[in-house]
């Protein structure tokens, strides 16, 4: 599973504050902690400030981070502009570009952004969410996957490169909001060869006593399922250490090789 | 009373059921039942949930439990009786799909006594803007998660301001990335971070 870390996102009050002085020791600091933390990409997100410097911003950040690592990052953002001025100032291959999706607002984008990701030969994130709503059942939502597939298969996107999000909502509002999500992401395995799948952790525990606890149970649920990605706060070392626990107890990790190594170094908690 | 207003915070929907019916044999007055009753219910809620005393599963159960026992209420009180704190149209803005947030605001605000039109998703300005000449509300309230979107809430007060409706109702903002700096620029009434807020905010624009 790919580790990506989350702690680079404007809606977050730290880096938005870092972001709103343009810090860039911020920034780099956090890039490198989550780094050392065991994050093998980071998301980088402008958003939560203003639509008016989301683009000069997210190519701000990117190359405040690239100036002091080559850490594949997943170019975040709901304005289709910010990635594209992003990618264009990244330096490296591997990359991610968030997202496309099927509502009205993002269906113009989202041929640009195919098109990007394809030239680039670099991963895209596919969001589960209809043209009005999330999808209820995981039926609906693999349905939504099956749409963006198409057309991203038309637009010469490799299926190892495109990353469906089978959406978390929180699970204080939606008792099923976890299963569907991990239904999803094994519909997805099964319909659409090829294909991977990415989640974020963070919402499922939103609006509940000690998230922690709820994002390790579900941290470990995905990683059961064989999720490719997960996007986390990877300078939680519990967290992290469900994680190596559960790829040791899934089968994912040869002779528990990562598990011994991250306990010798001391980081399981 | 006491029992009940602790059933609709304790989300027992059917103990709450049982001591209304049980107050309204015993020739409980109706009116008093809601103000005094379910109304306190629910300011008590929302001040536990602020406090983190109370989370949100528990907040959904109570405003049920509250609805619930509204309804059984409603049939003793006439027409004008019915106490209704005030109006409120409510929707998510245009481009935007977000509707978790926006829904427990709905519910807290409807087991606060607030009669609420939901618009639902994606809601251009102008379909605000009907709906606003549609039913007269005291309070337009709108929601928007993303920095993309939270634009449309400019552009559905202007849609106000042009329709000559501005004066007519007061617009409340809120969502993820909205802030009270964001609201004041925009021209908005009141920005409210959570749904406990945003009832005490409507009470307090209508109470004007």
């Amino acid at each position: 599973m790919i580790v990506v870390g989350e702690s680079l996102n404007g809606t977050l009050a730290g880096p938005q504050r870092a972001i709103l002085a343009h810090n860039e020791a911020w920034i780099q600091q956090m890039a490198l902690d989550q780094i050392r933390c065991g994050a093998q990409m980071l998301d980088v997100n402008s958003g939560g400030i203003s639509q008016d410097r989301e683009v000069e911003d997210l190519v701000w950040m990117v190359e405040a981070i690239q100036a002091v690592a080559q850490v594949p990052l997943v170019l975040d953002s709901s304005n289709a502009k910010a990635i594209e001025a992003a990618a264009k100032v990244y330096r490296g291959k591997s990359l991610l570009l968030s997202s496309i999706s099927v509502e009205r607002r993002n269906l113009e984008s989202a041929p640009a952004i195919l098109s990007l990701a394809s030239e680039k030969g670099c991963g895209v994130v596919a969001l589960c969410i209809g043209p009005q709503a999330i999808p209820v059942t995981a039926q609906g939502r693999l349905a939504i996957a099956n749409t963006l597939y198409e057309m991203a298969m038309t637009r010469g996107i490799t299926a190892e490169n495109l990353y469906f999000d089978p959406i978390v909502s929180p699970v204080g509002t939606q008792a099923q909001a976890g299963t569907v999500a991990l239904e999803t992401t094994r519909l997805i395995k099964e319909h659409l060869p090829g294909a991977r799948t990415i989640v974020g952790v963070s919402n499922i525990s939103y609006g509940l006593p000690r998230r922690k606890l709820l994002n390790g149970a579900f941290l470990a649920m995905l990683a059961a399922a064989g999720v490719d990605a997960c996007i986390v706060d990877v300078r939680d070392l519990g967290l992290m250490s469900i994680l190596r626990a559960a790829q040791a107890v899934a089968g994912q990790d040869k002779m528990c090789k990562d598990y011994i190594r991250a306990y010798r170094a001391g980081s399981l908690q | 009373m006491r029992e009940m207003i602790q059933a609709i915070v304790e989300g027992d929907g059917d103990k709450a059921l049982q001591e209304t019916e049980r107050a309204l044999a015993q020739g409980a007055n109706p009116l008093d039942l809601v103000s005094n009753g379910v109304l306190a219910a629910m300011d008590e809620v929302g001040a536990r949930w602020r406090q983190g005393d109370l989370f949100i599963p528990e907040v959904i159960i109570a405003a049920e439990a509250a609805k619930e026992v509204m309804a059984v209420v409603k049939p003793h009180l006439s027409e004008d009786e019915v106490p209704t704190a005030g109006k409120v149209v409510i929707g998510t803005v245009k481009g935007d799909i977000h509707d978790i947030g926006k829904n427990i605001v709905k519910m807290m605000l409807e087991a606060g006594g607030f009669q609420v039109f939901d618009l639902g998703v994606d809601i251009p300005p102008e379909d605000f803007v009907e709906a606003v000449t549609r039913w007269k509300p005291d309070v337009l309230g709108m929601s928007a998660l993303l920095t993309v979107t939270m634009l449309a809430m400019r552009d559905t007060i202007d849609a106000l301001e042009k329709a000559e409706l501005r004066d007519s109702t007061k617009v409340v903002v809120g969502g993820a990335c909205v802030t009270s700096a964001f609201a004041g620029t925009i021209g908005a009434d009141g920005y409210a971070a959570d749904a406990a807020s945003a009832v005490d905010l409507c009470r307090q624009l209508c109470s004007r």
